[in-house]
């Protein structure tokens, strides 16, 4: 079965951001050459999206139209009588390219126009509409192909959106798309695919396959996203260190505090990162400001209740169950007291397990030291503000994401917050580095992560469809 | 290496990774489906992280240990019938002391069993994944064994005994094992009172002190239930007074009962203890079976959503379609260029001013400027028409020099570089180049760096530096 081929020719003015949304697209740093000076791009580079085994989209990059004025000059002297058709006179150019040598460049945009399915003509909005624009569109025009106006840098100051849509719909261009390359829009994304399939009707079950996976892929890294904020979350949280009640333990246990909390950090960062196809160099400084603070067991929580008594109803399941077997063993002579002996014996082991670390801390004066809510509340803020910034950053932005100057009060926090608080910090277990003997209860660590996923899903994070 | 222990392994991976899959195994995946490209992947990464040799032994060490604790309970089934179902001279089975010890406790934990297998909650054993790491440390230590040096013993292991014995297959893990221990001691009961009975003569009796003949009665009546139904000869219910009484029934009778509550005895262990419990330990071994066949890695994870792109980028390939060979030789022939322009350019005053492609607000500045020093009025060059207007007044023009007029702002191209080419409508023809920005160009980074292309683009056209100003509303020409 042949392959089915969509391929489209990304074409404008030097230094129009051609490279740059097609990087964003792709999600690729590494495509082509960005520079901020006409004549980076000088090949003609594709780079082919494999929807499945037998479909696939490919995108070329070209070079700037640079001199239309020339070009569109030296095409219309052509003669008209024996080129009356815009595709002959393209052709009969590219055929006596040899005779220009100043406008290789632009022989090769043309070839690129003529052999693909579809155009993206990338418009900088921040640019004044000058007259050669319309050279240019005229030259497109005479390959007779679908065309699609890209607005780029829509987000920026002095982007003149309207000026632009009201020259193209003069020149009969009225299905535009709006596209920042460095702010990114998802949505903005998914219209581009979708204005091809209103033109391109031929390709349309391939471009619904395309936007599916395309969805699929952000809806699944944000999801992702969200587990490793949650994740760290509870992490952070359960994490504690025993020190001394001396200044000098306090001190040193601080520091150990600060670098597990920043390892944790540090972590998370570079899985977003990974996550989102960016690389640590596109974020400046973002060192966690961490405060200690001490932690107490509650007893009482209702929480700890719960888990208490279910335990406790446990161990004293599996002690009196060791003890019928004594029973068993003695032919009934104990009468039960093994069973009992057993079940009690049970619930004391329990709560030696569970207990005894926080019982023993507080009747020798030992302290449990353990991120402050602040700090917690300015690493839940940093996350929220790095993936906001991670899914609208296009990847071809050369600013680098700072974290610097977050405060604990940027965002409202969720309405179980401190709930979520409690239950970490009462689970030191569900941080691996702090070794502690206590049941691990990882279906609980897990309930808890995706409710707090859940939260991110319904109450934080806008939707950006 | 079937799919289960590929799958196992690329788990093992993970969590050696600590879920940020390294970008460290590159080969060509793009073809294959993200399966497929993930098992060549692990293939790769099993070069380096060696994980299947440490699965392989701790599943040795398993499977060591339960055998090893099958046998001991064999041997316990084995020695318990001489120890506590036989009396000291071998002569007097208790019936009721051995249902009691095989029967009564099987079925009591097989009552645990259920209760623990249907619970919805996950088991929380990790103090026994703890003890277990110990143990399998020491023994490892004593045999000197490479394996517990692997860099990842201690996290392998805890993945390796929460996947088998807690979280995936801990249930059916567990529930094989325990039928497993429950057969053998079973096994070794049975086989022991067959031998037994095959050497000595016994009888059976029933002794009690609190519970009454009726009591035995109806255990007999339900135990016999089943035999009876498949022809075994084995005791009424009615017999239970008789049982203990063969010093009084003749030789044959008392022989014909023996039999019979032997029979029902070795039926009671095999069909009620023995048989359920081997059933249900072949069930759970297909059951372990079947859930390593069906195992499938939650793709779902950060970990494999950061390998996808990591493995199947966006970008199926790339390819340069039309290379350009002119660049090499442009930067070959690329000249330093000075990086200052004339702060202090004393305009010509025979010269024809034009402004190339300048907007509203530019023009107006640009048009201030020009009419200080000339009486023309500024042509904008934007397109093919102004372009052919502005060369054919230039032709007619008596004007020896230039002055163009630019915007900073805008990057030089090849558009403007053959424009210019062509104003050099006659020989001695000097151009000037007049950049028009908003601000000065101090400590902005970005504006510098435009003049240095606005440099480099004049010289490609004969304009040397020296005939390069800047200008801003500010200070008309910047010093």
């Amino acid at each position: 079965m042949d392959k089915k081929q969509l391929s489209v020719a990304v074409v404008g003015h030097a230094n129009t951001g051609k490279t740059s949304l097609i990087r964003t697209l792709l999600r690729d740093a590494n495509f082509g050459e960005i520079a901020d000076k006409a004549g980076t791009t000088r090949h003609v580079e594709g780079a082919e999206i494999r929807i499945d085994s037998n479909q696939s989209i490919i995108i070329y990059d070209t070079p700037g139209l640079e001199d239309s004025i020339h070009l569109l000059n030296t095409i219309d002297q052509l003669p008209q009588e024996e080129h009356q058709d815009g595709i002959d006179r393209l052709l009969a150019f590219i055929n006596s390219a040899p005779l220009f040598p100043d406008l290789e460049q632009e022989i090769k945009v043309l070839k690129a126009l003529l052999s693909n399915d579809i155009i993206f003509y990338v418009i900088d909005v921040r640019e004044p509409i000058l007259g050669k624009y319309r050279d240019e569109l005229k030259i497109l025009s005479y390959a007779a192909k679908p065309i699609i106006p890209v607005l780029n840098f829509i987000e920026s100051d002095d982007a003149d959106v309207k000026g632009w849509t009201t020259q193209l719909a003069r020149l009969n261009l009225h299905a535009f798309v709006s596209f920042d390359s460095v702010v990114f829009k998802f949505s903005d994304e998914l219209k581009i695919y979708q204005k091809m399939q209103t033109l391109l009707s031929q390709y349309e079950a391939q471009l619904d396959v395309l936007i599916a996976q395309r969805k699929q892929q952000w809806q699944e890294r944000a999801t992702a996203a969200q587990q490793l904020i949650a994740v760290l979350l509870v992490e952070s949280a359960a994490c504690r260190f025993k020190a001394d009640n001396d200044e000098k333990s306090i001190e040193l246990f601080s520091e150990k505090l600060q670098s597990t909390m920043r390892k944790l950090e540090t972590k998370t960062l570079n899985q977003l990162l990974n996550l989102y196809q960016f690389q640590q160099q596109d974020i400046d400084q973002y060192e966690l400001p961490i405060q200690q603070g001490k932690w107490e067991l509650d007893l009482f929580s209702s929480d700890h209740l719960q888990e208490f008594s279910s335990k406790v109803s446990g161990d004293f399941v599996k002690g009196a169950g060791v003890g019928v077997a004594v029973d068993l063993v003695a032919a009934g002579m104990t009468l039960g007291a093994a069973a009992v002996a057993g079940g009690v014996m049970g619930v004391l082991w329990g709560v030696k397990q569970r207990y005894y670390d926080e019982i023993h801390a507080k009747v020798t004066g030992y302290r449990y030291l353990c991120a402050d809510d602040t700090t917690l509340q300015v690493l839940w803020t940093r996350q929220l503000n790095l993936l906001s910034a991670l899914q609208q950053r296009g990847h071809a932005s050369f600013t680098k994401m700072s974290l610097v100057n977050t405060t604990s009060d940027e965002k409202p926090l969720p309405k179980r917050w401190n709930k979520w608080l409690s239950k970490a910090r009462h689970h030191p277990q569900w941080l691996s580095l702090n070794n502690s003997d206590q049941p691990s209860f990882k279906g609980k660590k897990q309930q808890l992560i995706d409710e707090i996923v859940q939260s991110l899903n319904n109450e934080i994070i806008p939707k950006d469809e | 290496m079937d799919q289960y222990q590929q799958r196992i392994v690329t788990e093992g991976i993970r969590v050696i990774e600590n879920d940020s899959p390294a970008d460290s195994f590159n080969a060509d995946y793009s073809e294959l489906s993200f399966d497929a490209a993930l098992a060549k992947r692990t293939q790769l990464a099993e070069l380096r992280y060696q994980v299947t040799p440490v699965f392989f032994h701790f599943k040795q060490l398993f499977r060591r240990f339960s055998v090893l604790v099958s046998l001991i309970f064999l041997m316990i089934g084995a020695t318990s019938v001489s120890q506590f179902l036989v009396n000291n001279a071998g002569t007097q089975i208790n019936f009721f002391w051995a249902i009691l010890l095989f029967i009564v406790p099987n079925l009591l934990s097989l009552l645990i069993w259920l209760i623990f297998y249907f619970r919805k909650v996950n088991l929380n054993i990790s103090w026994i994944a703890n003890l277990s790491l110990s143990g399998v440390r020491g023994l490892d230590k004593l045999h000197h064994k490479l394996t517990s040096k692997h860099d990842y013993y201690t996290k392998l292991f805890q993945f390796y005994f929460d996947h088998r014995f807690i979280s995936y297959m801990g249930k059916a893990q567990l529930s094989f094992i325990s039928h497993l221990w429950w057969s053998c001691y079973l096994l070794g009961a049975t086989c022991s009172l067959l031998v037994v009975l095959a050497t000595h003569q016994v009888d059976f009796i029933w002794e009690t002190t609190i519970l009454s003949a009726d009591v035995f009665a109806q255990l007999t009546s339900m135990l016999t239930l089943l035999p009876n139904l498949l022809g075994i000869s084995v005791p009424h219910s009615a017999d239970v007074t008789n049982a203990g009484i063969s010093i009084v029934n003749t030789l044959e009778i008392a022989q014909a009962n023996r039999i019979s509550w032997a029979n029902l005895l070795i039926f009671s262990l095999i069909v009620y203890g023995l048989l359920p419990r081997i059933l249900l330990m072949f069930t759970f071994k297909q059951k372990i079976k079947y859930q390593q066949k069906k195992f499938k890695i939650n793709y779902s994870l950060p970990y494999y959503i950061q390998l996808k792109s990591l493995l199947q980028p966006i970008v199926h390939h790339r390819f340069i379609s039309d290379p350009d060979v002119s660049s090499i030789l442009d930067k070959e022939n690329s000249a330093v260029i000075d990086k200052f322009y004339n702060q202090h350019l004393t305009m010509p005053l025979d010269a024809y001013p034009l402004a190339i492609e300048l907007n509203k607000s530019t023009l107006l500045a640009a048009q201030q400027h020009a009419d200080q020093y000339y009486s023309i009025n500024l042509t904008n060059i934007l397109d093919s028409e102004s372009q052919q207007y502005a060369l054919s007044e230039l032709t007619m023009s008596d004007k020896s020099d230039l002055v163009l007029y630019v915007d900073i702002r805008r990057a030089p191209d090849r558009g403007w570089l053959s424009l210019v080419n062509k104003l050099y409508y006659k020989d001695a023809t000097k151009l000037y180049l007049v950049l028009l920005g908003t601000e000065p160009l101090q400590n902005n980074q970005k504006r510098l760096e435009r003049l240095q292309d606005w440099l480099e683009a004049a010289n490609k056209v004969h304009i040397s530096s020296s005939r390069v100003t800047y200008i801003h509303p500010n200070n008309k020409s910047e010093g």
